[in-house]
């Protein structure tokens, strides 16, 4: 059941307005935002209330509802469609966030709990989040640190790069450059078309981690001692490795397979027009 | 398996052999487990590609959708024109699976449609089945591009359908998502005909196709979500 809490009603004008507002809330709650362009930054606090500064409201209200799952925020216009605006939100840490913006970069920082966000248009920076954390943008790039959790990235148009994170981390790219540093996952699957791919972390006993992109290099920086299953394929290109490593049998067409140590952990890379290079770490 | 049986091998199943020729070759496949698998391969690209004559609305799709999304690709060819092209799969084996694996793309998304009608000496899909393992590479490829080709049809018809709620930055991004995977699909359908043993390439293959059939699921989400 919907629940209209707050109606921060601001007259119609032809100035911009802006409102600053702080309010209880429930941190088990969803937050729910949806704006059409502007951008989204988000800030925590140990406080279970949300701040709301917003600017550029340039027509109809700003609105605040409540449902038994979510509270939602968004500026309700003339046409019930919804505005240009920028927000400064600051939420109770733990907080799960849904955040949509067609047109704007969103930011969520400092957060622990879920976090869903989707640009049209814009780059999407993350610092924290636990549980369940995705992210697609159309055109734009993806920053993700300190993440947790299942976490499922993608973008259309533009670079990836993730650093210092573990759990499971699926990353899906068209055009662009994947990074990963400092990870400890136990499942990794990056899948790009046109884009370099670098994968820097430790692979965890039992793990499994898939690289693969159709044209770019695949660099993986990982302990000497690491153990793993390892397959890898080109199609026009080399591999080469400071790592000493003995071929069970002489490489089969395009496909090399070889075990690291106790052979515990899956490891694949393939590339159709790109190098391969494994580098201790 | 040589080239004396496997160059009529086409001509027997369009039944253009004379009685005596088409006798010969059914007693020779009888013992010839290479020239009964070369056949029975052959005979399925065939049906198949009856199949696909058969779906013409699904392909008839993408020309219009590559023109709402603003891209003409000059090879594209328009399907009334190739239903008057005489239907005629006179080719040796290796053409035949090269066309069919052009008929894969096409099925897939209609920007190699001016493969199906290019000169013979055009085709650059020219497979060597004399590798081991050939044959059934390509047909898994065909099979895959068979099993994502309807799906990756209805998403543009659907896409074609609610054009008008894709935001200009959408439509911008899926032209160029879509361009780089049928890049991707091209280099992998040429390099998996100079290496048709290559069950990498194969792979890859399937690999692009599933990745353009997320591309346009994901494009119809958003349809979803802005309408």
């Amino acid at each position: 059941m919907l629940l209209n809490i707050l109606t921060g009603a601001l007259m119609a004008t032809a100035l911009p307005q802006s409102t600053d507002t702080t309010f209880a809330v429930d941190p088990d709650l969803r937050l729910e935002l949806r704006n059409s362009s502007g951008y989204i930054v988000v800030r925590t606090w140990d406080r279970n209330e949300i701040r709301v500064r917003a600017d550029n409201i340039y027509r109809g209200g700003f609105v605040i509802e409540q449902t038994s799952s979510a509270v939602r925020l968004g500026v309700r216009s003339w046409d019930d469609d919804y505005d240009d605006v920028d927000y400064l939100l600051t939420v109770p840490a733990s907080m799960a966030l849904d955040l949509r913006s067609s047109d704007g970069d969103i930011t969520v920082d400092g957060t622990r709990g879920e976090v869903n966000v989707r640009a049209s248009d814009g780059d999407i920076i993350i610092r924290g989040g636990s549980g369940r954390v995705t992210a697609y943008t159309s055109d734009g790039s993806i920053i993700a640190e300190g993440v947790g959790g299942r976490i499922r990235l993608e973008s259309s148009d533009g670079d990836i790069t993730v650093e210092g994170a573990s759990g499971d981390i699926e990353i899906e790219a068209t055009d662009g450059t994947i990074e990963l540093w400092e990870i400890e996952a136990t499942s990794v699957r990056v899948n790009n078309v046109d884009g370099d791919i670098t994968f820097d972390g430790v692979l965890a006993s039992s793990g499994s981690y898939s690289l693969v992109t159709h044209d770019g290099d695949i660099t993986m920086h990982i302990p000497e001692e690491s153990g793993a299953r390892v397959r890898l394929a080109m199609y026009d290109g080399d591999f080469s490795s400071n790592f000493t490593i003995t071929f069970p049998s002489w490489p089969r067409g395009r496909r090399m397979e070889f075990t690291l140590g106790d052979g515990s952990a899956e490891l694949v890379a393939e590339t159709f027009d790109g190098d391969i290079m494994m580098r201790r770490r | 398996m040589n080239d004396k049986w496997t160059a009529q091998l086409s001509a027997y199943l369009d039944g253009e052999l004379t009685a005596d020729k088409r006798t010969d070759l059914e007693r020779h496949v009888e013992s010839c487990d290479e020239c009964r698998t070369a056949l029975q391969q052959l005979r399925g690209v065939v049906t198949w590609a009856a199949d696909f004559e058969g779906r013409e609305p699904a392909n008839d799709v993408w020309p219009q959708i590559a023109a709402v999304i603003g891209d003409t690709p000059s090879g594209v060819v328009k399907l009334d024109a190739r239903r008057r092209s005489p239907k005629h799969f006179a080719l040796s084996i290796p053409q035949s699976l090269a066309a069919a694996i052009a008929l894969a793309v096409v099925g897939a998304g209609g920007w190699s449609l001016a493969r199906l009608t290019a000169p013979e000496s055009q085709m650059a899909a020219v497979i060597d089945i004399s590798a081991p393992d050939a044959g059934a590479t390509v047909m898994a490829t065909i099979a895959v591009a068979q099993k994502y080709g309807p799906a990756i049809s209805d998403l543009e018809r659907v896409l074609l359908q609610e054009n008008g709620t894709l935001d200009s930055t959408t439509v911008r991004v899926l032209r160029q998502q879509l361009a780089i995977i049928d890049r991707a699909l091209t280099e992998a359908q040429e390099a998996l005909a100079r290496d048709p043993a290559s069950h990498f390439l194969a792979d890859h293959y399937t690999g692009m196709m599933k990745k353009k059939l997320n591309v346009l699921r994901q494009a119809a989400r958003n349809v979803e979500v802005s309408s």
